[in-house]
């Protein structure tokens, strides 16, 4: 069975009736599926107006989840955005940014899924409905593992909120594949810096995707540069023992030892790149 | 005038075999678009895959997933009830015995069943049916129940030789007696060096990537077959067709209108192909078979992956004295070649060389002719040695190579029809810049590192018949040009139709070339060995010669005059001495009553005594992060020596491909197999098998070209190109990563992953 709700209520209500899967850009979608045909009934959210825009609020940003690549890279965001915007411009090529969307990038949950970094590093949450009602999660508490995460199958990702705190950091966001472009990452590494009037680090993020099972953020490496003057040589400062509560795989794309180095690597360059 | 008389002369020669190359060609050497680059780039081309009969079915093939096995047990009940299915071939049909052809160029190798029930490799066929359409194809595949004895597998060439390893055929697992080559002394020339080198090279697999997969559409007429496929070679595939269908060569017709990317692996019949006739016959139904993007990862040609063993001596003087070189490659399932030694003896003057290859079966997908088959893995290999040598005795390596530029052909002693290889090194190596970039060197702090290096190349082709073709003039001055060469893609068809513009002097839009086709189209080589040119741009012109031949006597006899007092200019009859007063072709009387004009063509024989070589060297510019190991190639610079340039932007078109296929090959294609548990191929998609993209090929490239005016190879004056400019690439690329890093990366392809743990490597020895 095929849907294509218009309105929310009749999207969730699906969801709810026909045990549906979620179909937005079908990006991942279809690819997983191989040749297979789906063996549950098929929702399709792309015509839920409520599900698309960016709207910029008192507290938050919110962007829903219809959101596309290309849209958010043409969308007037501040700095603190760029890290995604960066990121956006590397998912797939041209046409899979057109149709490849933020909820789907996220409720996809890959290891290598290239908007987590950013977000988990804008502290954002994720905005649940099913027809029980709404709920808020921290996007850090709602990817629970590689391909895991805490919504519900009744639940639609309607938009993700980014809280309004450190809109004019700068962000960097750096991506290592086996090529220049559509390539699934190696590892990869966004940073939002904040700085105060002293040009000390007042907020830094640092969350490093492709090198466990979900994205993480370096919280020790955070804590440990607080406070500290944004400078060149930052980067100097960044130890191997930063990343040691990363858990990479070897895989065919790489190495765990590889991917390690790799991170270090990327966050020192982000750093320097942030600070400079 | 005088000259005017002179060329008329010429031209109205009957003997249209011993043309001369052109002097001033005013079509030739001109950088005109494609003659069916409006087709191709509109959709509007009809490839197989776009093919749509009436009542056509579609098949697919069920495929083992294990890279060695025994079928025990087909069910194929449950697929045959399936809707849509029509019919079903398997190893228990009389036909699945059926046994493949080897092309001609594989001389030997046990036989090719077409369902074999010992699989040899990951996606060897098992059975296969016919469907109303592909969906329901695919689904009754779904419901075949084989049951399958695994078997313990051989991935690695090293492996195959070594007691207790499976074994692939009741043969063996040495696919022909190593082919030895050796000349002068080799100890001797040990002794005379004074520097050597010694060192391990290897190469992997490498798969075509065509962007159209392979594909067959299949249709009997009573007991005539015709089969439409992309292919650069009709009647090879039509000639194994008819054997294995025991068919009068007559009752198979082979159509090949476009190609859709080939490089070596649409030469040759493939199962699909006997398939779908096989179905359409059952069914007395077209059939439609296309390979999805993975089965052609697995079973559809390969360049096959090399272990090379070298050593090499040189005098101070930068004079190679010996050299020593082993292959083992690995030739996959079935025969075919994985040499890559015996190239090496033919590339520079070296005296005393002995060279070995020797090649295995792996259960893995069989190899293919893959661009400049053989030569490019040994280029990996025997440049990179070349540039250990130079850098030992302090030489500068455009230098070293400058210093062993053969005069003749190293093993045969023949000479060559023209060779600018030295001029090849001189011009590019000024161009690029080469002896400044290779003294800048970056900050040691800085963690990016350049460098540049540089390869040389040859490739050997070969011209000659037989081939026949025909062009057709019509009394409104347009022309048919009939023709077996497929185009693969290279611009076969444009340039031949500038050969007719240039000899009949007419325009370009009213030449009409034909498809490629067994059935209205004459006997003609396949399009391979970087060939076409050479073999059809003689036989073109000398059919077009045919044509004006009888065209100008024609117009004699009604201008009565001595047919060489007439030219043919802009498609009107010019007498000579009047050429203020044309005759349009359409008012010669003579002409109109015979509709039209044939001629006919054939290459003249090859020169004899003498051999055709392209040649060419190419320098490249990498940047290369100490810390990460990625490699961005920021430059390249191409100089060859291709004989006479037919279109700059055809040449150009495939040196630049032939490029960015080196930059894949040197950098990140790779086929990965699992070692550890299945032996399977892990990375059979596009997403994890990665050629270069647009942002991984340098924005700054250049062809250069040297044109050695050589009137003997054949009568256009030019040799091949298709090959070669892939040949020095991926060396050229490593080359530059030993001047950027110190390190000699003797593994490709050069993944970051590589490059990092040598340079990890490298701090901890110190
Ligand atoms: C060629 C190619 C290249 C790619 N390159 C990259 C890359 O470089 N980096 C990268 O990160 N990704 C890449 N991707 C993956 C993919 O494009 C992105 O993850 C994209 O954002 C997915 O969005 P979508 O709308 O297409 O999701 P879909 O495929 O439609 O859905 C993905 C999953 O999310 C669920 N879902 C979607 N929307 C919602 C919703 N609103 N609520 C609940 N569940 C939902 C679906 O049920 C499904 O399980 C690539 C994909 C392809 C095909």
């Amino acid at each position: 069975m095929y849907l294509r709700p218009t309105t929310l209520d009749q999207a969730v209500d699906a969801l709810e009736h026909h045990r549906a899967q979620v179909l937005a850009g079908g990006t991942d979608f279809y690819p997983a599926l191989g040749e297979r045909l789906p063996s549950t009934p098929v929702v399709d959210i792309t015509a839920v107006a409520e599900l698309k825009g960016i709207s910029v609020h008192e507290t938050f940003f919110r962007i829903g989840g219809l959101t596309t690549w290309s849209e958010l890279l043409a969308a007037q965001l501040p700095p603190c955005f760029d890290a995604l915007k960066s990121a956006a411009r590397e998912i797939g090529g041209v046409q899979i940014q057109n149709r490849g969307t933020v909820a789907g990038n996220l409720c996809n949950a890959s290891p290598a899924a290239d908007s987590v970094p950013p977000l988990l590093a804008l502290d954002a949450e994720v905005e649940l409905v099913s027809i029980g009602g709404r709920r808020g999660v921290l996007l850090a508490d709602f990817i629970v593992g590689s391909r895991k995460t805490l919504r519900r199958a009744d639940e639609l990702l309607t938009a993700v909120i980014v809280p309004r705190v450190v809109e004019n950091a700068r962000s960097v966001f750096l991506k290592l594949g086996a090529r220049r472009y559509l390539v699934i990452s190696i590892a990869m590494v966004a940073i939002v810096l904040a700085v105060d009037e002293q040009r000390r680090i007042r907020d830094i993020r640092i969350a490093v995707g492709s090198c466990s099972a979900r994205a993480q953020r370096l919280r020790e490496l955070e804590q440990f540069l607080t406070g500290r003057p944004a400078q060149a040589r930052l980067d100097a400062l960044v130890m191997p023992e930063h990343v040691k509560s990363l858990s990479p795989i070897d895989d065919v794309r790489a190495t765990a030892a590889y991917r390690s180095d790799a991170a270090l690597i990327l966050v020192r360059r982000a750093l320097q790149m942030c600070a400079s | 005038m005088k000259q005017t008389e002179i060329s008329s002369e010429r031209n109205s020669s009957t003997d249209a075999q011993n043309l001369e190359p052109w002097t001033n060609p005013t079509v030739v050497g001109k950088p005109l678009p494609r003659v069916d680059g409006y087709e191709r780039v509109s959709g509007s081309a009809i490839y197989p895959a776009d093919l749509i009969l009436p009542d056509m079915l579609h098949a697919a093939i069920l495929r083992c997933p294990h890279p060695h096995a025994i079928v025990k047990n087909l069910n194929t009940e449950a697929a045959r009830k399936s809707p849509g299915v029509r019919a079903i071939v398997s190893s228990a049909d009389p036909e699945g015995k059926l046994v493949i052809p080897y092309p001609w160029w594989v001389p030997e190798g046990p036989p090719v069943l077409l369902f074999d029930q010992h699989c040899r490799y990951q996606g060897e066929e098992v059975a296969a049916l016919a469907a109303d359409t592909p969906y329901q194809a695919y689904d009754a595949l779904r419901l075949m129940k084989v049951e399958y004895e695994e078997l313990s597998h051989l991935l690695h060439a090293q492996d195959a030789l070594k007691p207790g390893q499976p074994l692939l055929h009741n043969t063996g697992n040495l696919v022909r007696r190593p082919d030895t080559y050796q000349r002068g002394d080799l100890a001797k020339g040990f002794g005379e060096a004074d520097v050597l080198v010694e060192e391990t090279y290897e190469t992997s697999c490498e798969i075509h990537a065509t962007v159209e997969t392979h594909v067959a559409v299949a249709r009997w007429e009573g007991e005539q077959l015709t089969v439409w496929v992309p292919t650069q070679a009709i009647y090879e595939e039509q000639k194994s067709l008819a054997a294995t269908l025991r068919l009068p060569v007559s009752s198979v017709r082979v159509i090949s209108q476009y190609v859709g990317g080939s490089f070596g692996c649409k030469a040759e019949l493939s199962k699909h192909t006997l398939i779908a006739a096989l179905l359409a016959r059952k069914t007395r139904r077209p059939v439609k078979l296309a390979l999805s993007r993975e089965e052609s990862f697995l079973c559809a040609g390969n360049r096959p992956p090399n272990v090379m063993c070298l050593k090499a001596g040189a005098k101070k003087d930068g004079s190679l004295t010996a050299l020593e070189f082993t292959n083992l490659g690995a030739v996959g399932a079935y025969a075919d070649w994985a040499d890559a030694a015996g190239w090496a003896a033919g590339s520079y003057a070296c005296p005393n060389i002995r060279t070995q290859d020797t090649e295995v079966y792996i259960n893995a997908g069989k190899a293919r002719a893959f661009r400049g088959p053989g030569a490019a893995q040994s280029a990996w290999a025997l440049e990179q040695m070349i540039d250990m040598l130079a850098d030992k005795i302090g030489m500068d390596p455009v230098e070293f190579r400058l210093k062993n530029v053969p005069a003749t052909h190293p093993r045969t002693g023949e000479p060559y029809t023209s060779i600018e290889l030295r001029e090849c090194l001189l011009k590019g190596a000024e161009a690029f810049g080469w002896t400044k970039a290779r003294v800048a060197r970056a900050s040691s702090s800085d963690p990016v590192k350049r460098g540049v290096g540089v390869a040389s190349c040859r490739w050997i082709t070969e011209g000659g018949p037989p081939t026949t073709v025909i062009v057709t003039l019509f009394p409104d001055g347009s022309a048919t040009l009939n023709m077996a060469a497929a185009d693969q893609g290279t611009g076969t068809k444009t340039i031949m139709a500038m050969v007719v513009a240039e000899e009949l002097g007419i325009p370009l839009q009213k030449i009409h070339v034909e498809h490629a086709d067994t059935g209205t189209t004459q006997y003609g080589k396949s399009g391979g060995g970087s060939h076409s040119v050479m073999v059809y741009a003689p036989a073109v012109r000398a059919a077009a010669a045919d044509v004006k031949r009888q065209l100008l006597e024609i117009a004699a006899g009604e201008l009565k005059r001595p047919a060489i007092e007439l030219s043919l200019k802009d498609g009107k009859i010019v007498p000579v001495r009047e050429p203020g007063q044309p005759k349009n072709l359409s008012e010669l009387k003579d002409l109109t009553r015979r509709e039209q004009i044939a001629g006919i063509g054939h290459p003249p024989p090859e020169p004899k005594g003498r051999l055709i070589a392209s040649f060419g060297a190419q320098f490249a510019e990498v940047e290369v992060n100490v810390h990460t190991g990625e490699i961005r190639v920021i430059r390249l610079l191409a100089c060859h020596d291709s004989g006479r340039v037919m279109n700059p932007l055809t040449h150009e078109s495939q040196i630049f491909g032939g490029m960015v296929m080196g930059i894949g090959f040197a950098l990140t294609e790779q086929r990965v197999l699992d070692d550890h548990q299945t032996g399977r191929m892990v990375n059979a998609n596009w997403h994890d098998y990665k050629i270069p993209t647009a942002k991984d090929v340098p924005f700054d490239q250049l062809c250069l070209t040297i044109d050695p005016k050589d009137a003997e190879c054949n009568s256009a004056g030019a040799k091949g190109v298709g090959e070669i400019g892939t040949v020095p690439t991926a060396p050229a690329i490593a080359n530059a990563v030993y001047h950027a890093t110190g390190i000699r990366v003797t593994q490709a392809p050069i993944s970051p992953m590589q490059m990092l743990a040598l340079l990890a490597a490298r701090r901890e020895a110190r």
